[in-house]
């Protein structure tokens, strides 16, 4: 865990109080940073057909990711994309509700309480076309990734990739032809090793952003999945 | 969809309202067209039945999302501005109640439904 930057704070400055004072929601900190950071960055780039029209984020908390892209999309001159945040902690769903409200975009975004995207694998199948997600990438005992509470916002088990690896099987088949899914892990969680799965399933994999905070090493990873 | 191991008719879930809420949003006609492709229709339009929010056709046409104001405008309403605040999703085989509280809908599976 990595202690918030606080200039970055100021872009969604109003995130739920919920986050920080019951500590039961994980509040931004680099790596929420870094995520959303790049995922704006990234989107300069993106051509006029390439304007994600699903977009999905996986494990919201304080909803500090979906905010920032949410916005980040309204702003946009062809706006108009379908916003879903989901979250397995039911404090950290009414936090993102409450920092999407913060800044007038809870008309623009779902959010609901689940386990990653299983009620959803159906009705999504190749329609999502922008992926977040900021997973549990600590190592851990397993034991504690099955714990709930706060936990459930950093417990990976073993090499910190027991929550990566089963969200990652089953989003795989919700993402477009050509749409995306940005990820964070730390070094020890293997990244070329996720990347080569992904490779496998027909996507494109990439490190696209790294940053050491406080004793981690922070990449986002990039999926594209090839046509 | 219904997401309980074994249910054959997952899709869709009824709706149980017992609190509504209506929030204004931005009518972006383009936004609804890149939507109705997505949607159900029929699920949609059954759902809105629900919620007893009538006015959507049976079929929409090419015309209706081009130029139907009035259609667009139900449409959009119906879809953006509407929101079940207290209520429940029901799964259509088990009867399963999924709440919904504060707008959120729990999805979360017990145990012996995994």
């Amino acid at each position: 865990m990595s202690r918030p930057r606080n200039a970055n704070l100021a872009r969604i400055k109003l995130v739920s109080g919920l986050a920080f004072s019951k500590q039961d929601v994980y509040e931004p900190a680099e790596d929420s940073f870094l995520l959303a950071d790049v995922i704006l960055a990234e989107s300069a780039d993106w051509g006029a057909g390439q304007v994600p029209r699903v977009f999905v984020e996986i494990g919201s908390g304080s909803g500090y990711v979906v905010a920032s892209v949410a916005s980040m999309l309204r702003n946009d001159k062809t706006r108009g994309c379908y916003c879903l945040a989901v979250d397995i902690n039911r404090v950290a769903c009414v936090a993102t509700k409450e920092t999407l409200s913060n800044h007038a975009l809870d008309g623009n975004v779902d959010v609901v309480n689940c386990d990653a995207l299983v009620p959803f694998l159906g009705r999504l199948e190749g329609a999502v076309d922008l992926v977040a997600f900021n997973p549990p990438y600590v190592l851990t005992p397993d034991e504690e990734v099955s714990r709930g509470g706060i936990a459930a916002a950093w417990a990976g088990g073993h090499k910190g990739r027991a929550v990566i690896d089963r969200v990652m099987e089953m989003v795989a088949g919700t993402i477009a032809p050509d749409g995306r899914m940005y990820m964070i892990a730390i070094h020890e969680n293997e990244p070329e090793e996720i990347m080569e799965e992904m490779r496998r399933r027909g996507f494109d994999a990439a490190i696209v952003a790294t940053q050491v905070a406080d004793e981690e090493v922070l990449h986002v990873l990039r999926f594209i999945r090839q046509c | 969809e219904c997401h309980i191991k074994g249910v054959t008719n997952k899709y869709p879930f009824k709706v149980e309202a017992e609190q509504v809420e209506n929030c204004e949003c931005d009518f972006n006609p383009d936004f609804l067209r890149r939507m109705y492709a997505k949607l159900d229709w029929k699920a949609f339009k059954d759902t809105a039945e629900c919620l007893k929010l009538d006015g959507l056709p049976e079929s929409v046409s090419e015309d209706m999302l081009k130029s139907d104001e009035g259609f667009l405008r139900t449409f959009h309403h119906i879809l953006l501005e509407v929101e079940v605040e207290e209520g429940a999703l029901i799964c259509p085989e088990t009867g399963r109640r999924f709440p919904i509280h504060k707008g959120i809908p729990n999805l979360l599976l017990n145990e012996d439904e995994c």
